[in-house]
Parts: structure tokens; C-alpha cells; sequence
């Protein structure tokens, strides 16, 4: 009854034994997992746990501006023609190909990704000019056409217009745009909603799961909120203290779960509708993940094994 | 027994430099018995946030009553205010932005005490903090530490320790457990709980996070445009809301449990801003009672998904 891996698909991008260290601190400890085109895959932990590490590790963006270096593992990533790069070992100029074409990002906060100096629909029509070589007419109808996608009204007249004149809600979409326009083939979103609305973060969850159902693009989606993780996720691989806890379907670990430090994450979650028909508030009835822990002997794959 | 906290008719409104105006509360009433948890919940700018800080009287109201614990506070002067001020106090969202770097997490706390006089000599005033410490879920021991010594949730803790060292009756959480990873979240709300079961404390808790409102809420108020367009007991209100803001919240509040995974239609829209131009004001909503103690605004026409992505007021029109 597993939700298994779709039958055929091999992963677009495989992450074996990532091990990234800022000093004497290990960050991400020897990390596997991998993602499958059209599957959206959630890599959840606290603060510190490692998971945005490893999303800038994969697009070798960690090494920029600090002292991390990438130590160890593999990342394979499968282009559209079916060869295949070990991102870890691929020089800079192909990784300049390769960010924003083949894998793009998205991150929490539009305001500070966006250039405040440059209309929006120059920075998605850069993109464009950058990887497609599109001249500079071309990459500008393309834009207005990326932003009629990800379902901004009045495309045209939005494109013209400067980041602090539109809303949170907007510049995500506009990140979308600019995410989507090579067609990547692996989309890693950074807590993509955290600092939206409730009801703009529905709007873009939808989103993101519809675009993803029309291209089969793969989603790494970093959060810290097993809410969100439980509407869109496919597979979750759950972090704590720079490795790997469990790892399976959503289903699986949500209903299954077998780390202890997984059962203690759920049973803080206030789950909504869980109080239903009950008048008084109730704790929480904690589960602590530190009791006889045994972080080796528990660890591992629940369910599907990927 | 006199409420702990009512609020009648509160406004507040903010001029900006082009004469258009920010109705941030607009008739805002309600009132919180004692041991109660009133929630207000509602999205960016809908002008939950100014409520706490009116309430508390770090903004002066524009118009409107508070009345704390059966005396009314909206025009005392501060000299006035300061034994009031004992009964409520305030947590906020960040505890890394709350505390001084510089001193001791035990000074901090014991500070209330000593600015009341009510501190006693060094060994009382020790004693006091320490217990203080405990009943948080902290040792003594950590009273000497400095903040940056402590993680987001035992700082949080502290700042609790020292809303409670005056035993307040009301407490005003703004956003007190957004900021906090959800292991950490559930132990604080927890030990809210506790203290709440323990002192008897009410709290006004100020909050976007529908689930962690279902949990620790006797009564919930929604806010839309700085107006309670719904209130009323928890339960009634998350499952059977009247109002269709209320609605659309709790619609698109995701829920932790896959099995209810729903399909969302792909909506564009947001709220409109609560900035008015000059001249102009919001209508007033008028709350009907649907069961007992449950009311919702009518709705004439619900001012419509505003479809401008810009926000200049000029769009506005409800």
C-alpha cells in the first residue's frame, strides 16, 4: 500500500553521502536521498539541522562567502539528454550553466532576491538573455508570457514595475517566474511561503504544485512546517543535527513514523481540526526525542526506500 | 467577577504624510474573563498587532475605552498607570530582540520588581527570581547566565519569567511562539497552559497560526481591515464560521495529516490595504449573534478579493 516510486523513473538528481563542514563543524553528515522528476520532496528539521546547507551545497553555492567546503559524497544529476554530472566535481563554468537552467532556486524572502534598481520584467528577461541567448525583444515577450503563467494579472503593466511596488505574494510569483523560465528540471524552494500569509501561502502552494504538474519538474521544498509539508510533499527526509533521521513517503512517516526524534516532531505539530468537538484548550502530549536515544540504531529508510 | 481586560469602541487610527489614513482598529470591542485565552488571528496589517500595543497603552488609542480589571485605564497618565501597569504584561515575538545582551537573564527579571519597588533586599529579590526560573522550567543555577547563553525557547521562557514576576492577570502574548521551532513551540505553549491552570492568568494571545490557536484558545476573535468581523467561542468558530473571512482562512490553512490533503483552486487575490484617503473611512461592520456568544459581521457585500497586486490606496475600494 506504499506509495511507491513511480515504476520507470529513475532520479533526476541523487545525493549520496553529502558532507559539508565549516571548520571543525560538520553541517551535513554524510546525507543520501534523491528526487524524481514530478515528485516534490521535503526535507524538514529545526534551526541548524543542515537542510538549507544542503540546498546550497547541491547548487555549490555554499562555498561562496564562507568558510564551508564541501567534503565528501556525490550529487548526480541527469540532464535532459539522460547524461549524467556529478555536481561535486564539475568546474564553475559549467555549474554557471547549470544554475537557473537546469536547477533553479527559490527563496524565502522575494525582497532581498529581487534587484531593486531593475524593473521585474528585466530580471526574469535576464535570465533568459543569460542561458537562452535571447535578444533583449524576445526575452522581454517571454517574461510578460512567464508572469500570464504563474497567473499574474496584468502581466504586462507588472513587468514594468520595481520589486517595492508590488506585494510578498507578487515577487514570489515573480521568483516563480524567473525559477520556471529555462524549464529547469529540479526546482529547490527554500521556505518558499514562510514569510507569506496564510492565505497568499495556499495561493502559492497551489501554484507550485500546478506548474509542476504540467512540466514533471522536480521540487526540493526546504521547510521547517509539517503543515505545508503534508499538502504538497511526496517524500519528506527528516533532519536533526546535520543528518539524516528518517527518510519515505509522506504518508509513511506521518502514519508510521519509526525514529523517535520523528514521533517527538509530530507530536509537537498542532495539527488544524484536531480539536474538533472538544471546548477546553489541551496541551500538547510531547514525546522527548533525547529519551534512550539511539540515533544510529533508529535511523533509516521508513517505507519506500529510496 | 469583573472581566480581566474589556475593550470598547477601540480605534486608532495613523495619518500618513500624503493625508491618507491607516484605520488600523476601527470599533473594536471585546472583553476577557479572568483565566480566559481570548485569540486574535488575522493576516499582515489587519491590525492585530496595534491592538496589543494599545491595549497596553504603548500607543495611545484614538478613540475607545480599556478597561483593566474594572478600572478604566484609556486616559491615565503614566504616573497614574504604573500600578496598573502590574496587572498586564507583555511577550513578545522575538526573544533575541527582548532581552538586554548586557546584563544577566536574573537581572532582567528581577527588574519589574526592583522599577515597582517591590523588590525587597538582595537575598528576597534572589529568592524571588529563583523561584521565578523554576516555575518556567528553569534552574536557579542559569540565573547569573547572559542571553546569548540560551536558545529561542529557554529565552522565551525567561521573557515569561519576567512577564509573570509582577503577577499580572493578563498577559499579552504577540506572537510569543511564532519565532520558536515546533518541538520548542509546544513545550511553551504548555507551559502557558500550566501557568494559566496555575495563576489563573487570561491572555490576550495575538496569533496568524490558526492551528496553535485551536490549541490554546477559549475564544477566538478574526480580524479583517483592523474591524472583529467574527467571535465567539473556539469551537463554534473553526467549525462552524460564519463569516466567509473567516472561511477563507481556515481554508487555506494547511493541515499537518496527509490523508487530508485538499486540492486548492488557484486563486489570485489579496486583502486590500486598511489605508483610506483622506476623507474616507471604512464602514462599520455590525456583529449578529449566531449562538450564544457567537457573532459575525453581516455581510452586505464582503469587500471583494482585491484583484490589484499593487497596493496604492487609490485601488482600494471595498
Amino acid at each position: 500500500m506504499l506509495p511507491a516510486t513511480p515504476p520507470g523513473t529513475s532520479p533526476v538528481l541523487s545525493v549520496t553521502d553529502l558532507t559539508v563542514r565549516f571548520g571543525a563543524f560538520t553541517a551535513v553528515d554524510g546525507l543520501s536521498f534523491d528526487l524524481h522528476p514530478g515528485r516534490t520532496l521535503a526535507v524538514v528539521g529545526e534551526s541548524g539541522s543542515g537542510k538549507s546547507v544542503t540546498a546550497l551545497s547541491i547548487m555549490r553555492l555554499i562555498e561562496f562567502g564562507s568558510r564551508a567546503s564541501v567534503d565528501g559524497g556525490q550529487v548526480l544529476f541527469t540532464r535532459a539528454d539522460g547524461s549524467t554530472l556529478d555536481l561535486l566535481a564539475a568546474d564553475e563554468p559549467t555549474l554557471r550553466r547549470i544554475r537557473g537552467e537546469a536547477i533553479s532556486m527559490i527563496f524565502q524572502e522575494p525582497l532581498t532576491s529581487l534587484n531593486p534598481v531593475y524593473t521585474l520584467g528585466e530580471q526574469v528577461a535576464e535570465v533568459l538573455r543569460f542561458h537562452r541567448g535571447a535578444s533583449r525583444a524576445d526575452a522581454r515577450r517571454e517574461a510578460v508570457r512567464l508572469f500570464d503563467r504563474v497567473r499574474i494579472p496584468q502581466a504586462a503593466r507588472i513587468a514594468s514595475e520595481y520589486p517595492h511596488q508590488i506585494s510578498g505574494g507578487m515577487r514570489q510569483r515573480v521568483m516563480i517566474a524567473m525559477a520556471l523560465a529555462c524549464d529547469p528540471r529540479v526546482i529547490i524552494a527554500d521556505e518558499p511561503t514562510t514569510a507569506l500569509d496564510v492565505t497568499i501561502q495556499a495561493q502559492i502552494l497551489g501554484l507550485l504544485r500546478e506548474l509542476q504538474r504540467e512540466t514533471d519538474t522536480a521540487v526540493m521544498l526546504i521547510t521547517h512546517d509539517m503543515g505545508v509539508v503534508a499538502e504538497v510533499a511526496d517524500d519528506i527526509v527528516v533532519m536533526r543535527h546535520s543528518r539524516l533521521v528518517e527518510k519515505g513517503s509522506v504518508h509513511a512517516v506521518f502514519e508510521r513514523p519509526r525514529a523517535r526524534y520523528t514521533r517527538a516532531l509530530l507530536s509537537s505539530i498542532p495539527r488544524l481540526g484536531s480539536m474538533a468537538g472538544t471546548g477546553e484548550p489541551a496541551p500538547f502530549d510531547l514525546v522527548d526525542a533525547d529519551a534512550d536515544e539511539a540515533v544510529g540504531a533508529d535511523a533509516g529508510a521508513t517505507g519506500a526506500t529510496r | 467577577m469583573s472581566a480581566a481586560l474589556v475593550v470598547e469602541g477601540l480605534r486608532k487610527v495613523f495619518a500618513l504624510p500624503d493625508r491618507s489614513r491607516v484605520h488600523a482598529l476601527e470599533h473594536v470591542s471585546f472583553a476577557v474573563a479572568p483565566g480566559e485565552t481570548l485569540a486574535v488571528v488575522g493576516e499582515s496589517g489587519c491590525g492585530k498587532s496595534t491592538l496589543a500595543q494599545v491595549v497596553c497603552r504603548l500607543l495611545e488609542p484614538s478613540a475607545g475605552r480599556i478597561v483593566l480589571d474594572g478600572t478604566d485605564i484609556t486616559t491615565l497618565d503614566s504616573r497614574a498607570m504604573k500600578p496598573h501597569r502590574r496587572q498586564m504584561q507583555i511577550v513578545f515575538q522575538d526573544p533575541f530582540a527582548s532581552l538586554d545582551p548586557r546584563r544577566t537573564v536574573g537581572y532582567a527579571v528581577g527588574e519589574p520588581l526592583r522599577v515597582h519597588g517591590l523588590a525587597g533586599d538582595a537575598a528576597a529579590l534572589r529568592e524571588r527570581v529563583g523561584a521565578l526560573f523554576e516555575k518556567v522550567g528553569l534552574e536557579r543555577s542559569q540565573m547569573a547566565q547572559f542571553p546569548h547563553q540560551f536558545s529561542g525557547g529557554q529565552r522565551q521562557r525567561i521573557c515569561i519569567a519576567r512577564a509573570l514576576a509582577l503577577e499580572p492577570k493578563l498577559v499579552i502574548a504577540d506572537e510569543s511562539v511564532s519565532a520558536l521551532d515546533v518541538s520548542v513551540q509546544a513545550q511553551v505553549i504548555n507551559l502557558m497552559m500550566a501557568l494559566q491552570a496555575d495563576l489563573g492568568l487570561s491572555y490576550l494571545f495575538i496569533s496568524h497560526d490558526l492551528a496553535v490557536v485551536e490549541r490554546m484558545a477559549h475564544r477566538v476573535a478574526v480580524m479583517y481591515l483592523g474591524q472583529i468581523v467574527e467571535i465567539g467561542p473556539r469551537a463554534a468558530v473553526f467549525e462552524r464560521p460564519r463569516h466567509s473571512y473567516t472561511k477563507r482562512l481556515l481554508d487555506a490553512a494547511p493541515i499537518a495529516d496527509p490523508r487530508q490533503r485538499r486540492e486548492r483552486p488557484l486563486l489570485v487575490g489579496e486583502v486590500p490595504s486598511p489605508r483610506w484617503p483622506a476623507g474616507e473611512s471604512p464602514e462599520r461592520v455590525e456583529l449578529v449573534e449566531h449562538e450564544p456568544g457567537h457573532f459575525a459581521a453581516r455581510e452586505r457585500e464582503m469587500p471583494p478579493v482585491d484583484p490589484s497586486p499593487t497596493d496604492p490606496a487609490a485601488s482600494h475600494r471595498p
